[in-house]
């Protein structure tokens, strides 16, 4: 399952697991968030590379507009991913509290 | 040669049947001092002279010997000295009418028979500019000698020539036949002293090969069971290339086995052979060795590893081959001042002990470079759960590939010792999964059911999911003209899950070839094409590609904590 949705305080928030069948849906939403600023990972438990490449194509739009994302409550594993791939250079993380 | 022909047709006929009988005895197969003696005679009575004397010209000493003479050693004379020297030294015919008014005349070598010397004919023997030997004939019975003598000197000297080298050339080709059949020998001798089947211990699955370069060199290996618990291991490399090797490495089995089977423990045998093989070697020969004992009960390896090294210790936890220095000097020097005692190693389950002679290690390529203990790294690393007759027929081929079509130099002799339980064979499931995105979820379940029926450490669970989605999806996006399902398998050993995924009817595409990204690079030089892939070879501990019968294979492993 993977769920994807904007709260209240504009925060993206995306849950479940993020594979390749869902990435259509998550770009889909993405792209209609005007100025995407913080994406919580909390509920996020899995993420592919393809989900690698929304988070990194919703990055490009964002700094072309002028400000970066910045990733929150993100969960050991996915950190490691992150790390992996180089992300925590050209994303802002912020890890999950412990 | 063919001036010389032409210069013949000018001779007498007389002078030309006597050339021709020369020429006859040439091609038969008379011996050297023989042809000399006739071509001797031949000058002499063909220039109706009183004697004639042929020389030949040693290069590595740059001395004249006189040939047929009965003293031993025979007279030599340098090139400075006396006419002949001159002859030698000009390459050129030198008549002298009157010998007693040339000042180059030298009666200690010019004249070995008498003092009384009259005319002198002194002809070179010359191929392709080397000097090969001069004839010499003196005292013409009717006054000087005429230019026609010249001519059948001459003429003479070129079949002498082509004598000389055609019996000097015959000698080093029948030199390399003998020596090619003692090697050849000694090799079946070598080849003989290696065990003919692997011995069977259960829970172990061993394999040892030599595979021998063209010239002799001097490795062997043994495999020996003593008792019920434990295994001899040897791998032994004498220095050196040639007979001499390959006859010390077979003594040196010899005496292992013999001390083995009277029951010596590992010390005494290292020591005691050692010593013996001091008195018995040559001084600048000497034997690299790793003598171990496998207790396969308590899967512990004592060894002494004499200028043997490195050797090879896979850790099927950590993925990786660890590398072990030699614990002393080559055997065969000097009498040990003091034995330490053996190291040890334990062999966990998958793990491998590997012993490799250096002629793995320093197979070179065109440009130099050496193969070397990343070579065998990298192919231990991909097919460590195969049969060890199969990883080793790998790193042969490996090792060949590398090498291109550079030869051979050295012999090469592989022992590989794996514990099992490394392996995943009995424990695996499979699956088939259809070709699409909408398998992600079942694929997932089924590895969540795997590790959670196997209480298996759950952390493994997303980048196990991670690994075989990328390698999923790959096979899916890339061949869309594959109709079979892909197959999944999930094993587990006491070391490490390991993970198969089979795709059918397919281009072969190995994705451990894949290139390496730079992660980096700026926000705007990323893309997310090769990151999965990428992703994949850091979070799997091992991972292997094969092709074949277009079936693309991908395994990969998981160590278990």
């Amino acid at each position: 399952m993977f769920e994807i949705r904007q709260a209240e305080s504009g925060d993206v928030v995306m849950a479940g697991r993020l594979d390749a069948s869902q990435c259509g849906q998550a770009l889909k939403f993405l792209d209609g968030v005007a100025e995407p600023r913080v994406i919580d990972l909390g509920g996020l438990e899995y993420i592919s590379s393809a989900g690698l490449g929304v988070l990194l194509k919703t990055q490009k739009r964002a700094m072309a507009a002028g400000k970066g994302l910045k990733l929150v409550n993100v969960n050991r594993h996915i950190q490691d991913i992150f790390r992996y791939a180089g992300f925590d250079r050209i994303f802002e993380v912020v890890k999950a509290s412990e | 040669m063919v001036d010389a022909i032409t210069k013949t047709t000018e001779l007498r006929a007389e002078a030309l049947l006597q050339i021709l009988g020369v020429t006859r005895k040439l091609a038969a197969p008379f011996d050297l001092a023989t042809v000399l003696a006739e071509i001797g005679e031949a000058a002499r009575a063909l220039l109706r002279a009183e004697r004639a004397t042929i020389w030949l010209y040693e290069p590595v000493a740059d001395r004249l010997v006189l040939t047929g003479s009965a003293v031993d050693p025979p007279p030599q004379a340098t090139l400075e000295q006396g006419i002949l020297g001159a002859t030698a030294r000009l390459r050129e015919i030198v008549s002298v009418p009157d010998c007693s008014a040339d000042p180059r005349f030298d009666p200690a070598v010019d004249l070995d028979y008498d003092n009384d010397v009259r005319c002198m004919l002194s002809v070179p023997f010359v191929e392709q500019n080397n000097l090969v030997g001069v004839l010499q004939v003196v005292d013409r019975q009717d006054g000087p000698f005429t230019a026609e003598d010249e001519r059948i000197a001459e003429t003479l000297a070129t079949q002498c020539v082509v004598f000389i080298q055609r019996e000097r050339m015959m000698r080093s080709l029948v030199t390399a036949e003998k020596l090619d059949r003692e090697i050849k020998l000694a090799r079946e001798i070598q080849m003989s002293t290696l065990p003919a089947t692997m011995p069977r211990i259960h829970g172990y699955d061993l394999a040892g090969q030599f595979c021998p370069a063209d010239e002799t060199g001097g490795d062997t290996f043994d495999l020996v069971t003593i008792g019920d618990s434990r295994l001899f291991v040897l791998l032994g490399d004498a220095s050196g290339h040639g007979i001499g090797p390959a006859l010390s490495s077979t003594q040196f089995t010899a005496m292992l086995r013999v001390a083995l089977r009277l029951g010596a423990g590992l010390d005494a045998i290292f020591t005691q052979v050692n010593n013996q093989l001091v008195e018995d070697l040559p001084e600048e020969h000497f034997v690299t060795a790793f003598l171990g004992m496998l207790d396969f009960e308590r899967h512990e390896v004592e060894y002494h590893a004499a200028g043997q090294g490195p050797l090879l210790h896979y850790r099927a936890v950590a993925g990786q081959c660890e590398w072990l220095d030699p614990t002393t000097f080559p055997m065969g020097f000097m009498k040990y001042p003091f034995v330490e005692p053996p190291r040890s190693l334990t062999l966990a389950p998958g793990d491998i002990l590997g012993l490799i002679s250096d002629g793995v290690f320093e197979a070179h390529d065109a440009s130099g470079r050496m193969f070397g203990p990343a070579g065998v790294a990298e192919i231990v690393r991909r097919h460590w759960d195969r049969p060890m007759s199969e990883l080793l027929t790998r790193v042969l081929e490996a090792v060949r590939d590398f090498a291109g079509t550079e030869p051979q130099a050295d012999d090469i002799t592989i022992v590989l010792i794996a514990r099992q339980g490394g392996t995943v064979a009995d424990t695996t499931v499979r699956r088939y999964f259809k070709r699409s995105y909408d398998s992600l979820a079942p694929i997932f379940q089924f590895i969540e059911d795997f590790l959670a029926g196997r209480s298996i450490d759950p952390s493994l669970r997303e980048p196990v999911c991670f690994i075989v989605e990328e390698l999923f999806t790959n096979m899916v996006k890339y061949n869309p003209e594959a109709v079979r399902d892909i197959a999944l398998a999930l094993g587990q050993s006491d070391a490490a899950l390991t993970v198969r995924l089979t795709d059918f009817d397919v281009a072969p595409f190995d994705v451990t070839r894949a290139p390496a990204v730079d992660i980096t690079r700026p926000l705007e030089e990323r893309e997310i094409g090769g990151l999965g892939l990428h992703l994949v070879r850091q979070m799997a501990d091992t991972i292997r590609y094969e092709y074949a019968d277009g079936r693309s294979t991908v395994t990969f492993t998981k160590t278990l904590g």
